[in-house]
């Protein structure tokens, strides 16, 4: 049975310009064990999805929220708001972009995961403050004894982060939701990150939730990527089927226009053309139909459903791109 | 750093230096040159604390280089006096990260345009209207549709691009983007990349591209420097320097950008953390995390110098491993 | 971070807007204000052509009356009609309030971005200046400089708008500190705009914003300045009507004729708290952010 099995999943928000259907209609399934990369650009409505898995909305009440969530087998929307909370951290737990709004800035370091682990797990005091140094440890965050007693502003982005990741495992989660985690850090320091998760991924067997607006950070993680756009979800397969070989021709123009390494210098870049969508005013058809080369009239009038295609994975397109050329091998094939 | 002709652009040793509120020095940048041609796009690359933003503003003039000497157009800007500088001003523009905050929220994009022309008093007042339509139409906007509109009402792509119009009504012949496509969405990216080739092609300007990202750095520049806590690691070619990069550093920096290529594999770490730059290590002040560092490394810092026809690094071991090094990590 | 509130326009155009609280409504006390002070306003403008008394018609006769049909509130000593001397009161106090607070608001403005924007030792200059002038009680200070200079209308609005000075040069040059430290003003800089242009333009719009959420509390604290030293004596001469010296004359009879000093009290604290009700008003949305 699937750890995570969503369905139907809608939230919206009431503002003072309309209804703003942010994520519509969507359906996740995670294993145990499995690694889910969720990308788009701002305004698709990847965060406010894994966010919505969590019930972090469930307070708000400006949010609309639809559809089923089962977790292990329990329907996380029945679950009262006391429930949900004792499910993050023991079960669930999220790290997100920004590690100085998630870290309280006036409390040490170690008692922010002491508080977790005493908490969730009824853990003594003594045990919790062994457990905090194991953690810290564990992430990689050097000379943990002495780190435990400082605060988040004595350490920088990296180490803030891996403070953070600490947290989140503390309580040995089923499923963690990483939203952006190495977006705010430096390419040296995010490979590092990148290689944590990973190896705490191995070693726990936790199921992953990666968000992220890079294919490369998604590709070197993730077993299943899904593509996300204006709160749908356009394509979804193994990562080797849906980065190399894109159907929906919104990912497939979203990998092409991202500037590689590979790339010969001084070349124009190929972009997509048009306006990001208005999430107020999104019509019944497809919501990239506007910016499609490939748009043909029924896309106008119809959204297309998720269904397979000749690659063997999801896509949401009446015309998908059948071409199996990779969208990213280089001219001369080096990397 | 051998030129045909005197370089539009000279940086010699520049130094900045900023006090912390304790009281501390900092020095954001420690003895930096590099040179730029006229047409020509450098693009300068670090990660978050090398100094390559600081640069950038001490090149415009936002703040005072503590050390060292800027010569644009063979006269020296680094210490002249604000008044002076200003005649100096429409020569060299700049394009910054944030476009919301790079405009006044309360003027129309019109205004914002204009501005230039109308500070320098440019033309008569009838000619306006038609130049600030025609560099609407030169950087991708309809100028039907959003010469009058305000800043809150364009998206951030559209935005950066009213920037870049501004920037160029002066027909500068050096431009400074710093971090101009960093607050953008991927696909937009690749437009202001585009934009900014395009420009170039056109009206021959030098830029000065200031960037985290090296993919994008690549996309647009001749040449690239590397930067690593206030100091220059390598200069050179950018196809040359990507496809094989002497130093260290650089070496690292490329390693560690997750190719989609490469997928299902992480990218290969570089372990630990940027020292502070309160007290940078000594001689090489990248030897705390270089895989290669010896003794020497630590004793002496090494110059920056030719390795190769057109290139420079600042490395004792560009070559190759030195005998005894330790091993580089995974 | 894309949730619950405002995601900004980066490279999408697209803007969830900060859904509004449900307390969105303007309060009713603001318009209760509004309108006290649109009464106050037309009142004292139209007072001339208003079917009332003439505040200096003295009348022994008909002296120290309570108010009455003849007289709505009343008379007082000399038989003159209150409510025609609360009206002229007004017209007094309204001219001296706005008069002054509108003179400290440019001054105190011009002071304050120039020294939050030039910084240093013109910074320094003008905030010394400043902070003496507030050590200064301000009784104090505007009666030394009524009686060095003479009491009249002129003076009063004088004294009042430089003890009002300072405030408008803090806050103005709070804000010029930090907006100086934004990008446009920075780009401003690269563009090589000359220092008095970044100021009046750049500057400016958005200082004024802050600035017009100040006035309406600053007028009222001049209207009870001025009304303070024309209690004491020192304000407006006779026969100038004031609110303040009407309190005064109306003191020694308290007991008997208490309406003396109540209706011009009473016209003066409604007054007070309809300006502070506006003031608050426009601060909260200056603070939101909103452009006037």
């Amino acid at each position: 049975m699937a750890l995570l099995s969503a369905a139907g999943v809608c939230t919206s928000f009431v503002t003072d310009r309309g209804l703003v259907r942010a994520v519509d209609d969507v359906h996740i399934e995670l294993d145990q064990g499995q690694v889910l990369g969720v990308v788009g650009e701002s305004g698709s409505g990847k965060s406010v999805l894994v966010r919505s898995i969590m019930g972090l909305y469930r307070l708000d009440s400006r949010a609309i929220r639809r559809g089923s969530i089962w977790f292990d087998g329990t329907d996380i929307a029945a679950l009262s708001a006391r429930q949900l909370r004792d499910l993050w951290g023991p079960q669930i737990a999220i790290v997100f972009q920004d590690p100085m709004s998630a870290l309280n800035p006036v409390m040490q370091i170690g008692r922010q995961i002491t508080e977790m682990l005493r908490h969730h797990l009824g853990v003594s005091r003594s045990a919790a403050a062994a457990r905090a140094v194991e953690l810290l440890d564990s992430v990689g965050v050097p000379d943990p004894a002495r780190r435990v007693r400082e605060y988040p502003h004595q350490l920088s982005g990296g180490l803030r982060q891996r403070v953070a990741i600490a947290i989140a495992l503390s309580c040995e989660p089923r499923l963690l939701i990483a939203d952006e985690p190495t977006t705010a850090l430096d390419v040296t320091i995010q490979a590092q990150i990148l290689r944590l998760l990973r190896d705490l991924q191995e070693r726990l067997h936790m199921a992953v939730i990666l968000v992220s607006h890079d294919f490369g950070v998604v590709g070197s993680l993730a077993d299943e990527v899904a593509v996300m756009y204006a709160g749908h979800i356009v394509e979804r397969g193994r990562a080797e089927q849906v980065i190399d070989r894109p159907a929906h021709p919104y990912a497939g123009a979203l990998i092409r226009s991202t500037p590689r390494l590979e790339v010969p210098p001084g070349e124009r870049l190929p972009t997509i053309g048009g306006r990001p969508p208005n999430l107020l005013a999104l019509g019944p058809g497809c919501p990239f139909e506007p910016r499609c080369d490939r748009r043909l009239p029924r896309c106008r009038d119809q959204r297309p459903e998720l269904t397979a295609g000749a690659g063997g994975h999801l896509s949401a397109c009446w015309n998908p791109i059948q071409d199996p050329q990779s969208a990213i091998t280089s001219p001369d094939g080096a990397q | 750093m051998v030129s045909a002709r005197e370089p539009l652009l000279r940086v010699e040793d520049l130094v900045v230096t900023f006090r912390n509120p304790r009281g501390a020095e900092v020095q954001a940048v420690s003895g930096v040159s590099f040179d730029l041609a006229a047409g020509e796009t450098l693009g300068l690359v670090g990660e978050s604390g090398c100094g390559k933003s600081t640069t950038a503003r001490a090149i415009m003039r936002l703040l005072r280089p503590s050390g060292g000497q800027i010569t644009f157009n063979g006269i020296s800007i680094g210490d002249m006096s604000a008044r002076q500088l200003r005649r100096l001003r429409p020569g060299f523009q700049m394009v910054a990260q944030d476009p919301a905050a790079a405009v006044n929220p309360l003027r129309t994009v019109r205004k914002i345009i204009e501005e230039p022309l109308r500070v320098w008093q440019r033309d008569a007042q009838a000619g306006w209207d038609g130049q600030v339509s025609a560099m609407l139409d030169a950087v991708g906007l309809d100028p039907d549709v959003v010469a009058n509109r305000r800043p809150h009402e364009l998206s951030g792509g559209q935005l950066q691009r009213v920037c870049v119009a501004r920037a160029i009504m002066l027909r500068p012949k050096l431009l400074v983007a710093d971090e101009p496509i960093a607050s953008l969405d991927v696909s937009i990216q690749a437009q202001i990349l585009n934009l900014l080739l395009d420009l170039r092609e056109q009206l021959g300007l030098a830029m000065l591209l200031i960037a985290h990202d090296l993919a994008a750095v690549r996309a647009v520049s001749d040449r690239v420097a590397v930067m690593y806590l206030g100091k220059l690691c390598e200069v050179g070619p950018v196809a040359d320097i990507y496809r094989s990069p002497a130093h260290p550093y650089t070496q690292a920096l490329l390693a560690s950008v997750p190719r989609m290529s490469q997928r299902g594999t992480v990218p290969a770490q570089l372990r630990g953390d940027v020292p502070s730059p309160l007290a940078p290590p000594s001689g090489c002040r990248f030897r705390t995390r270089c895989p290669l560092a010896t003794d020497l490394c630590a004793q002496e810092e090494p110059a920056i110098r030719e390795v190769a026809p057109g290139r420079l690094a600042a490395c004792h071991y560009v070559t190759g491993r030195p005998a005894g090094g330790r091993a580089a990590e995974d | 971070m894309v949730g619950t509130g405002q995601e900004l326009a980066s490279g999408t155009g697209i803007v969830y807007a900060e859904a509004r609280p449900r307390s969105r409504r303007r309060p009713v006390t603001l318009y209760i204000a509004l309108a006290w002070l649109g009464v106050v306003i037309v009142a004292a403008v139209f007072a001339n052509v208003l079917p009332i008394q003439h505040p200096l018609a003295i009348n022994p006769a008909v002296s120290y009356q309570s108010p009455s049909a003849a007289h709505w509130f009343g008379t007082d000593q000399l038989g003159r009609d209150l409510f025609a001397r609360v009206i002229y009161g007004a017209r007094i106090s309204l001219i001296v309030g706005i008069t002054a607070t509108a003179l400290a608001a440019l001054a105190g403005a011009l002071l304050g971005l120039l020294g939050g924007y030039i910084q240093g030792t013109t910074d320094t200059t003008i905030m010394g200046l400043m902070d003496v002038l507030l050590a200064f009680p301000g009784i104090v200070l505007a009666l030394a400089l009524t009686s060095f200079l003479g009491a009249s209308v002129r003076n009063v609005i004088l004294a009042i708008s430089v003890l009002s000075v300072p405030v408008f040069a803090r806050l103005t040059r709070s804000v010029a500190l930090s907006l100086s430290q934004r990008e446009y003003v920075q780009v401003a800089k690269t563009l090589g705009t000359p220092a008095w242009r970044i100021i009046v333009f750049e500057l400016g719009p958005n200082v004024a914003s802050t600035v017009l959420a100040f006035v309406p509390v600053i007028v009222a604290v001049a209207i009870v300045i001025e009304g303070t030293l024309s209690f004491l004596g020192i304000g407006v001469p006779p026969p100038t009507v004031s609110w303040g010296s009407m309190i005064a004359q109306g003191q020694s009879v308290f007991a008997t004729a208490p309406y003396m000093s109540l209706m011009p009290a009473g016209a003066m604290f409604a007054t007070i708290l309809a300006l502070n009700t506006i003031g608050r008003f426009l601060n909260r949305r200056s603070d939101r952010g909103r452009v006037i």
